[in-house]
């Protein structure tokens, strides 16, 4: 910071390596979070121009996934309970497992593409 | 008046970022009051269809987004010009001071600052927004993303292409400058 500090003021002449310098220059303004003046009645003042007949919950509703995880869960059920019985080995048994299996392993990939990371 | 205190507390944990967001994006402390309503009103409107699935501050982000876009075209519409962060009360100013730096080099600070300032409204809104967005809330391609609704690739592209035409501008200018003084000298 001393070294920063004895520079001459007055622009150097632009070198070809003095990218760096100025890239670090701008990123530096760039960073340099402005100050703002917040009214000391601000909340107060958007919370009196709030809607007055409806109440605001925060709580985020999960109702879709918990369907899908229940539906994921009956699936594996029905599975397990296909794959126990003999009559599986038919056509149509297999025909529905296949299809179950199906509809369980895109409702796997949905869920974990979907509730994975939130950003 | 019915209002889950949390909303409250919400309006009041976040006014400062939406306050510096808005100031940085639009370039100007004009109706910064009005506008930091607006974005925390429709986030109230928005919030039964939250779902939980992103941050609140992602979403607040997208709303401010979404704010300074309108006042964007608003401007547009009254084709009135820019005023500069600097030209009201400068905060800039106060912020730059620093006991360990000469006046000179305080002033050559200040003026890069402004200059900067310029720049980053001259830029398109994507990449003014990216560049905000990245540089001084420290957002992470994938929350940018998130925010803008466009791929991290996008993001990325747009950050570079901003930085780069930021750069190459300042530049420009401070070559015009060095001339200036050449020939004064002279």
């Amino acid at each position: 910071m001393r070294d920063e500090a004895m520079k001459p003021v007055q622009p150097a002449p632009v070198a070809p390596g003095s990218f760096d310098a100025d890239e670090r220059r701008l990123v530096r303004a760039l960073e340099t979070v402005p100050a703002v003046t917040i009214p000391a009645d601000f909340v107060a003042r958007v919370v009196a121009r709030l809607p007055a007949e409806r109440p605001v919950s925060l709580r985020p509703t999960w109702y879709g996934r918990n369907a899908m995880l229940l539906g994921a869960a009956v699936l594996l059920v029905a599975l397990l309970g296909l794959a126990s019985r003999p009559s599986s080995q038919s056509v149509l048994g297999l025909a529905v497992e296949w299809t179950l299996c199906a509809q369980f392993v895109g409702l796997v990939f949905w869920l974990s593409a979907r509730y994975r990371n939130p950003v | 008046m019915h209002v889950d205190l949390s909303f409250e507390q919400l309006v009041r944990d976040h006014q400062a970022m939406v306050f510096r967001t808005l100031l940085r994006l639009t370039g100007s402390r004009e109706h910064l009051d009005d506008l930091a309503q607006e974005v925390f009103l429709r986030l109230y409107r928005a919030l039964p269809s939250f779902r939980g699935e992103a941050l609140v501050t992602t979403y607040l982000y997208r709303i401010t987004v979404n704010v300074v876009q309108d006042e964007w075209k608003r401007r547009r519409r009254d084709d009135r010009p820019l005023i500069s962060i600097s030209d009201d009360v400068s905060a800039w100013e106060e912020r730059l001071e620093h006991p360990g730096r000469n006046a000179e080099e305080q002033i050559a600070e200040r003026e890069f600052q402004m200059d900067v300032e310029e720049q980053l409204q001259r830029l398109s809104q994507i990449e003014r927004t990216v560049l905000v967005l990245y540089h001084q809330e420290e957002r992470s391609y994938e929350q940018i993303a998130a925010v803008l609704g466009m791929p991290i690739g996008t993001v990325r592209t747009h950050l570079h292409r901003g930085r780069k035409k930021m750069r190459e501008a300042l530049q420009e200018r401070q070559t015009k400058e060095r001339r200036a003084v050449c020939e004064t000298k002279r």
